[in-house]
């Protein structure tokens, strides 16, 4: 399947409306929590109150660290040592910030260092429950995967910022908003990340 | 407008970020350049490949895993301290004994043992022996700490 084509077949699936259809899946939500005692109690060693931070905040952790990797086991080891960093370091969180800043801090840090040791392999999550080896086109289903595939290999030649602006945006379908907390970054650059990300794929597939 | 829409514009209209008016004439644009609806069309069929994916979820099962993880951490500290503690225990009353030199013929055989093994045969004063050993019952600890956060 060359290039030229993988375009014309994701072309086959179905198209979004850019003028009336917004993006409606789910973005993260916070339940209601008074952090700041969760946050003092988890300093003292309470590991039920560090939990519920955990379960606040394992969504978007996994999602920026899933963004990074490209593979939903590596996502999740990932993220669980994001948050046992943050266990062990959380007695040096004095408050200067809001805890999710930290805490996403620490996630962005980690995700380059790993970015550093371990290039980017892209295992699309159906890949995970051992569906057959993508070889000659059987079925529809076999293009549209392949498109996929071929679509995560481009990102995964992204910068790690451009990956994770596009894969929290089209994958995870957190609002800029959102994209923009997890990566520090003003709504602008996010705009411009996902833009250029979104580009840069097409470019690669193109080829 | 000038002469193509910019690939900022195009991923904004996508994600209806663009004003009524911005979006009314972006769409006029496309409609009437072939290769600004050509990278349209691309771009969308991207997103649309990209938004089929299952996004990964985390399940409350990955939090009971995390929490097992730390008590293991737990778990795997307290065994080398709590064995570097009784050492530096038995090492502090050894010590003591060696010093209160109260007719124990233990702590002169002892001390006679430690003089006839230590280089040269030089005598050893017991509060330097036991300074060294209370140092080795500190710093085994600290260093099973730093190995274990290491790990």
């Amino acid at each position: 399947m060359n290039r030229r084509s993988i375009l014309e077949a994701a072309a086959g699936t179905p198209r979004l409306d850019p003028v009336t259809r917004r993006l409606d899946q789910p973005t993260t939500r916070r339940a209601t929590l008074d952090e700041t005692v969760a946050v003092a109690k988890a300093q003292r060693g309470d590991e039920q109150a560090f939990a519920e931070l955990v379960a606040r905040y394992g969504q978007p952790i996994l999602s920026i660290c899933y963004a990074s990797t490209l593979d939903a086991a590596d996502a999740e080891d990932l993220a669980q040592d994001v948050f046992l960093a943050a266990w062990r370091g959380l007695r040096r969180f004095r408050g200067d910030s809001a805890f999710s800043t930290w805490l996403f801090a620490l996630a962005r840090n980690r995700c380059i260092d790993r970015s550093r040791r371990v290039a980017a392999r892209p295992r699309l999550m159906y890949e995970r429950e051992g569906d057959r080896e993508l070889g000659t086109l059987t079925s529809p289903d076999d293009s549209g995967r392949r498109t996929a595939a071929a679509i995560f290999a481009a990102a995964a030649k992204l910068s790690l910022p451009l990956r994770q602006a596009l894969l929290l945006r089209d994958v995870q379908g957190l609002s800029y908003e959102e994209i923009a907390e997890l990566q520090a970054v003003p709504i602008g650059t996010v705009r411009s990340r996902i833009a250029a990300a979104r580009a840069g794929v097409v470019a690669e597939v193109s080829e | 407008m000038s002469e193509h829409v910019s690939d900022s514009q195009l991923s904004m209209l996508i994600d209806g970020e663009l004003s009524v008016a911005a979006r009314a004439a972006v769409a006029a644009h496309i409609h009437s350049c072939p290769p600004c609806a050509e990278r349209h069309d691309a771009l969308i069929a991207v997103v649309s490949s990209l938004r089929l994916e299952p996004a990964a979820q985390w399940q409350a099962g990955a939090t009971a895993r995390l929490l097992g993880r730390l008590r293991r951490r737990g778990h795997d500290l307290a065994l080398p301290i709590a064995a570097a503690l009784a050492i530096a225990a038995a090492v502090l009353s050894t010590g003591h004994l060696v010093v209160i030199r109260a007719g124990f013929t233990l702590a002169h055989t002892a001390l006679d043992t430690l003089a006839t093994l230590a280089p040269g045969h030089l005598s050893v004063q017991p509060s330097a022996t036991v300074a060294v050993l209370f140092a080795v019952a500190i710093v085994g600890p600290l260093l099973s700490l730093r190995l274990s956060k290491w790990r």
